[in-house]
């Protein structure tokens, strides 16, 4: 079971519609994963594995146990499909 | 008759006519997320408090905000004053820069206001559908009035 978080400032707005996104590219990966969002200061405090957020906040998580992953324009599928992708081939290898 | 918010699942609905305004000219990111909030606040959605949460929150976060080239959605927190689900948009003439490391400038300023950490979970989901497709994007970014913008969100499918 991987645990993934989308994190953003607030955990309200950005995460929100990044989890949809992380959904679907997470199912079509054929692995077994927990998704939730966050805020970026709970986050701190989570067992994760992976972690996707926006550059502006990955600096904060950095010391988390969990791969930080920034995405760059949270409504381009193919760029978090890749980025989620090479993430589970990572966390796998 | 099938209704607006039927046709459009929910995104036509969460913007009043009230809450859209096309071609603003704002000064800075301030300005415009201002403008976006206090949409909030003339359709109910939120109180003036709201708005000024808004801009602190971007100020301590950081301009996370800017989701995607162009496109910013300022938001606060339910408890800093948000009333009941609304969504505003605000389309700028000269875009305005956030200090967004890949999405600077911004001319589309959405906001939007919950009661709670669900409620809005729904339309925002919309939204985000919605601004998916650039061709809704050139839609609105080519929408000279208030009238004409508020049409191009009422008919997106």
């Amino acid at each position: 079971m991987i645990r993934v978080f989308a994190v953003c400032g607030m955990g309200l707005g950005t995460s929100a519609i990044l989890k949809t996104r992380l959904r679907a590219a997470l199912d079509a990966t054929g692995v077994d994963y927990m998704l939730d969002v966050t805020d970026a200061s709970a986050a701190r405090g989570q067992q994760a594995d992976l972690i996707f957020t926006s550059a502006e906040l990955a600096e904060g998580l950095k010391g988390t146990s969990a791969k930080v992953v920034v995405v760059k324009n949270f409504m381009d599928r193919e760029e978090i499909n890749q980025k989620v992708k090479e993430a589970i081939e990572e966390l796998q290898s | 008759m099938v209704d607006d918010a039927e046709r459009t699942g929910g995104l036509g609905a969460s913007f009043p006519r009230e809450a859209v305004r096309a071609g603003l000219r704002c000064a800075d990111w301030r300005e415009a997320v201002r403008e976006a909030g206090k949409l909030l606040v003339a359709t109910g959605a939120a109180t003036d408090d709201y708005v000024d949460a808004i801009v602190r929150a971007v100020e301590e976060l950081g301009p996370y905000i800017v989701l995607a080239p162009g496109i910013a959605l300022a938001h606060a927190r339910p408890e800093d004053g948000g009333v009941a689900v609304g969504f505003s948009l605000v389309t700028l003439a000269e875009p305005v820069e956030f200090g967004s490391e890949h999405n600077d400038p911004v001319d589309l300023v959405f906001a939007f206001a919950s009661p709670d950490s669900e409620q809005h979970i729904t339309a925002l989901a919309a939204l985000a559908d919605f601004i998916e497709s650039d061709d809704n994007l050139a839609r609105i970014r080519a929408a000279n009035d208030d009238e004409e913008l508020y049409r191009v969100i009422q008919e997106a499918n």
